[in-house]
């Protein structure tokens, strides 16, 4: 089954084109890094997986349903690039919030916040504002909501912006885990390293279109590190096609 | 049973809309804007004790007139004038209600979840109008109180001004919530305030008689009758006796805005892509 789906997605914003008819579908239980330079289209990929715009052209599915339907969002965990929260709420105020937004209620929320709290290491800043926290502290409350009730479906935009190295080595075990679970996980990503160390497969964007896709053997060539083979792909190639997109898109 | 499981349940709208609601109410409560309408309730309250307590001696074309009669010619009239001012500041309150969970992208974070934006603009809706009506409202009972203990006014009245005030307070924050998606806050805080003027003046000139045509005839005419229904309501205070049918087609007309001007929210917040 597919969790998540792109046919033939085109993106405009004001005349310029953010995805050109990208094709893409991630199965169910795969760890997939999307990558690419700044402006090849990933987080607007991520953001038309959420509904939060619509495609100029193309069909959108999560699970089958279009994103404007909410169920299409039951059980998914999102991690924005800059979270925003509610500035005026308290940590554990904004995960009791977000539990409830899942369904979560009573002693079940309250367990599943403070398991939360302790793994992000937010366990003894649970009172601080989040208006008044640090970026990388930010990220953790990040992680931490989208954690919340063990989705299985991970949507990580740039997830180890801001972070530490500890907070990177954290995130990475987070990911891990979900991963070792089984859960589905689509993560746009700058840092090559982390999506070598906890992605099986690989999309990578480049002006809007998928420059290469596939799983890492594919993608690297005999010795060939991910930045190599990134470096490669993205200087070195053009787009590719419509029709090798619907071929090659499936991760 | 293990966290995933419990979360896989289908979530009822209605647990949805009542979370976002309290977490709404609340962040309009924290928030300065919810402290400057409070500010503007409580100026009004000031302004009514002040307008009503007085007792000194009026004198007209060398006349002396009854304070009393004075105040109670005028109550209708300042009690009207305090609806509209927080009618006004409940449009301060809307204007931040809505943009400001998208300026800061915030509401990314909510709308990730399992929550329609249907559900969010109402919730976010509800929440601004409970600080906007338990403020206003608050200031209007306490001003029809002050009517009653000393010039022996009704109350019914000002309990019918009352819901007037609470639907007509809907429609100003709803739609100064959707006007706030596209246009700076600022910009809309200043329409709804020359919009709620227009409408009033409007519906004044026509219970005074006077015709006139044009885009103003039509928004007096089918806009959200603020000032007709107000006046409708306190009509029992100066002992006038309206013709029931206009009555009753004025208060159709302010409950179908409330719809109207919710669905108008609605419909601009899911046409809205937030990048």
């Amino acid at each position: 089954m597919i969790a998540f789906e792109l046919a033939s997605v085109s993106k405009l914003y004001s005349g310029r084109r953010a995805l050109d008819r990208v094709n893409l579908a991630v199965p169910i239980g795969a760890a997939v890094g999307l990558l690419g330079p700044n402006g090849a289209g990933k987080t607007t990929a991520l953001r038309l997986l959420l509904g939060f715009v619509r495609p100029s052209t193309g069909g959108v599915r999560v699970r089958g349903l279009p994103p404007a339907d909410p169920r299409s969002r039951e059980g998914l965990g999102y991690v924005p690039e800059r979270p925003a929260f509610a500035p005026r709420l308290t940590i554990r105020e904004l995960l009791r919030l977000h539990g409830g937004l899942i369904g979560l209620k009573g002693d079940a929320l309250e367990h599943a916040v403070h398991a939360r709290l302790l793994e992000t290491g937010l366990g003894d800043r649970a009172r601080a504002r989040v208006g008044n926290l640090s970026k990388g502290l930010l990220q953790r409350v990040a992680f931490a909501q989208a954690l919340l009730g063990d989705p299985e479906l991970l949507l990580l935009d740039e997830p180890t912006s801001g972070l530490d190295p500890l907070g990177v080595r954290d995130a990475r075990d987070w990911i891990l885990a979900a991963r070792q679970r089984g859960r589905t996980l689509l993560v746009s990503s700058h840092v090559l390293t982390e999506v070598e160390r906890t992605c099986d497969h690989v999309v990578i964007l480049h002006q809007g279109r998928i420059a290469a896709s596939g799983s890492l053997t594919d993608v690297l060539l005999a010795g060939e590190s991910l930045e190599d083979a990134y470096v490669r792909i993205v200087r070195g190639s053009a787009p590719q096609t419509a029709g090798q997109h619907a071929a090659e898109g499936s991760a | 049973m293990s966290e995933s499981s419990r979360t896989n349940r289908r979530i009822p709208r209605a647990r949805t809309f009542h979370l976002l609601a309290v977490e709404a109410f609340q962040d309009a409560l924290r928030s300065r804007l919810g402290l400057a309408v409070a500010g503007c309730a409580l100026l009004a309250l000031f302004f009514v004790d002040r307008c009503t307590g007085f007792e000194g001696s009026f004198v007209l074309n060398g006349e002396a007139l009854d304070p009393a009669e004075t105040v109670r010619a005028m109550a209708p009239v300042l009690f009207g004038w305090v609806s509209l001012f927080l009618l006004a500041a409940s449009g301060l309150v809307a204007s931040d209600g809505l943009a400001r969970p998208v300026a800061d992208g915030s509401i990314s974070l909510w709308l990730a979840r399992p929550v329609s934006r249907t559900v969010y603009a109402l919730a976010r809706l509800t929440g601004t109008l409970a600080l906007a009506i338990a403020a206003g409202g608050a200031a209007l009972a306490a001003a029809a109180l002050l009517l009653h203990t000393r010039h022996g006014f009704a109350l019914e009245p000002a309990l019918f001004a009352g819901l007037v005030y609470a639907a007509s307070t809907a429609v100003v924050c709803a739609l100064a919530m959707a006007l706030s998606l596209y246009v700076p806050r600022v910009i809309t805080l200043f329409a709804v305030i020359l919009w709620i003027q227009l409408i009033v003046v409007g519906n004044a000139a026509h219970l005074l008689g006077a015709s006139f045509g044009g885009w103003f005839a039509a928004l007096e005419r089918w806009g959200p009758p603020l000032g007709s229904a107000l006046f409708y309501a306190m009509s029992g205070w100066v002992s006038l006796r309206p013709d029931a049918h206009e009555v009753a087609l004025v208060m159709l007309r302010l409950v179908a805005w409330v719809a109207l001007s919710a669905a108008l929210l609605v419909l601009s917040l899911r046409r809205l892509e937030l990048r």
